[in-house]
């Protein structure tokens, strides 16, 4: 394997020559591998989408170094590879969306690459319908629902196809059919085209899809460990202003009453399928 | 006598063009005040839209908007009051700030409604504190901000309003787990306290299940369910159908009667659910 970003005593503020206590970014040591699948997780405010900004570019270190493929932010020749490299879905698809047609908006980075037009017309095709937005090619993108327009935003990184996908909250106006579908095309591109993916999140549940976690507070990472490990430091999580997925809740009420589920189960298909286990051992001994 | 009524509102965007979109289709209900409504709907379904007729901002081909019992759009003639009495926070809170401090931001509408400089700063306060933002936020540019703080400030300027109805377009997307807690907390202490009605439109189910009293599920600019919350959550598979989902907890509970238990499906709350679950450790299968 080999790194695709690394991050070595990084820190940052927006203001030069601030006190220490202004960084918002502070001593961030990160390498990430090639098809990494990483979340980051943390409260708001707690420096995620300023950490993903260092990813392509768009924000450099004021101390320390950013190298994606070996290639240093800071240096201006960089940029364009580096953000051919690493496309970012923004926090809100308004930021993003340029074309007045929905189609043109999708092809303007594959047009950019310099693809050939029928390549082109493919990843245009493709990317509109993983989102399920193909009725709309030829709708205006300003004129959509929110949920709408973060399927185009989506659209628009998938169909320029880059080594690195960095999502901020892609999901956070879908109804819950459309976060489940954005997280199957995620899915999708990290195993099928061994895409990258970073993916900023509030939600426990799609962070636990991740073979890695990244926690943020105050500017730092204070963990960094696979779901697992994550998940069965309650405590920590708590702190960290993080919560508890309503399912571990119940999961936690239950072992108060003797019934000894696992302590990570977090969806309703496996606490179910660990209260039948439970059940049948219970009632087998009786 | 209802705040709002709603009777029979269509509205279609672009009429005429080939872009012609039945986005609302015979609607009709009504919010008493105090009232927690949710509503709920796939992306695309008509919910933002429903909402701008609440208003004013958008008027209704046909049917009609009534508030306080007045006709909307034939009755009254100071429209623009109707947007201090029935606030609305917007999906996405970035289109709402335009000040250059936060401050400003959250003042401009109790500045706008002719209330004192003093009273005026008291609300800004007492608004800032409600989203669970410090004073130093005040002087600072509303641009700047991280997306989850964004999102509270924006609330903050429509709840300095303190409007009678306040109507909410996914407020806590984007807001840590505290941040969702403390805001869907403060604005039950509100309607409690003020008597105001809540409208919230929402995809987290989980929200739904523990603070609203009835919900409203649109589907493709029709209004397929309406009840209370319980009631709604029961029809898991229509809910399905219109990309919905019914709570976490509800889930548990359906996948265990699937399987052929015998427990009761339309617990939405931690204790109902944990109450079922050990009815079945009890009396033994
Ligand atoms: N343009 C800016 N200028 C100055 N400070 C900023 C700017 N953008 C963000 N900040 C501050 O930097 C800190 C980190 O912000 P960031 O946007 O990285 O947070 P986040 O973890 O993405 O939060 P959220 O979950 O709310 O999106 C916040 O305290 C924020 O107020
Ligand atoms: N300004 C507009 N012009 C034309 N069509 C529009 C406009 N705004 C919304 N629409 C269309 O009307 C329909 C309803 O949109 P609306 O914004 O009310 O949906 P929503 O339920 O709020 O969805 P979401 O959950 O994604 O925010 C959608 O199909 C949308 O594409
Ligand atoms: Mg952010
Ligand atoms: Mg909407």
């Amino acid at each position: 394997m080999s790194v695709l970003i690394d991050m070595s005593k990084v820190y940052f503020q927006y203001l030069r020559n601030q006190s220490d206590n202004q960084w918002l970014l502070s001593d961030i040591n990160l390498s990430i591998e090639k098809g990494e699948f990483v979340a980051i997780l943390g409260a708001n405010g707690s420096g995620k989408s300023t950490l993903a900004k260092h990813f392509n570019a768009l924000l450099v270190p004021s101390d320390g170094k950013v190298q994606i493929n070996g290639m240093d932010t800071r240096e201006e020749q960089n940029k364009l590879q580096i953000r051919q490299t690493v496309g970012m879905i923004f926090q809100n698809p308004d930021n993003q969306l340029i074309s007045t047609i929905i189609e043109e908006d999708v092809a303007f980075a594959p047009e950019n690459l310099g693809l050939p037009p029928e390549e082109i017309h493919q990843r245009v095709d493709w990317a509109l319908n993983a989102v399920d937005m193909s009725a709309y090619r030829l709708h205006t993108p300003f004129k959509l629902s929110g949920g709408q327009k973060q399927r185009i935003a989506i659209a628009g990184v998938l169909a320029m196809r880059p080594q690195c996908i960095i999502m901020d909250e892609p999901t956070s106006m879908l109804d819950p059919s459309g976060r489940a579908s954005v997280l199957r095309t995620i899915h999708r591109l990290n195993t099928t085209f061994g895409i990258t993916i970073v993916l900023i999140t509030h939600h426990l549940e799609e962070a636990a899809q991740a073979q890695r976690i990244l926690v943020m507070d105050r500017g730092r990472i204070v963990m960094d460990d696979p779901p697992e490990s994550i998940f069965s430091q309650f405590e920590l999580l708590h702190q960290l202003n993080l919560g508890i997925p309503p399912i571990t809740l119940l999961t936690k009420r239950l072992q108060r009453h003797g019934i000894d589920l696992p302590a990570n189960t977090m969806t309703a298909d496996k606490c179910a399928d660990a209260i039948i286990a439970m059940l049948e051992a219970h009632h087998g001994n009786h | 006598m209802a705040i709002i009524e709603l009777k029979h509102v269509h509205y279609a965007y672009g009429v005429g063009t080939s872009f012609e979109k039945q986005a609302l289709n015979n609607i009709s209900f009504s919010v008493d005040p105090g009232d927690f409504l949710a509503i709920v709907g796939h992306t695309g379904s008509g919910k933002s839209t429903l909402i701008r007729h609440l208003n004013g901002l958008l008027r209704p081909d046909s049917g009609q908007v009534f508030i306080h019992g007045k006709d909307l759009w034939s009755q009254m003639k100071d429209r623009r009051s109707v947007r201090f009495q029935i606030g609305l926070v917007f999906q996405y809170p970035e289109t709402q700030l335009f000040e250059d401090t936060v401050g400003k931001d959250i003042a401009f509408g109790p500045k706008n409604m002719g209330l004192n400089e003093q009273e005026v700063k008291q609300r800004v306060q007492e608004a800032l504190a409600f989203v669970g933002l410090d004073a130093s936020y005040l002087e600072r540019n509303p641009f700047r901000l991280s997306g989850g703080e964004m999102r509270r400030v924006a609330i903050a300027g429509v709840l300095a309003m303190r409007p009678s109805v306040l109507v909410l377009d996914e407020p806590t997307a984007g807001l840590d787990f505290d941040g969702r807690a403390l805001i869907l907390q403060q604005l039950e202490q509100f309607r409690i306290k003020s008597g105001a009605a809540i409208i919230l439109v929402t995809h987290n189910m989980d929200d739904i299940a523990e603070h609203a009293q009835r919900v409203i599920v649109l589907h493709e600019g029709r209004m397929v369910l309406s009840g209370t919350t319980a009631s709604v959550f029961s029809e898991a598979d229509i809910l399905k159908q219109c990309g919905l989902d019914v709570p976490q907890i509800t889930r548990v509970l359906i996948k265990l009667k699937e399987r052929g238990l015998p427990v009761r499906t339309d617990a939405i709350t931690l204790e109902a659910a944990e109450r079922e679950i050990l009815k079945l450790f009890r009396e033994g299968g």
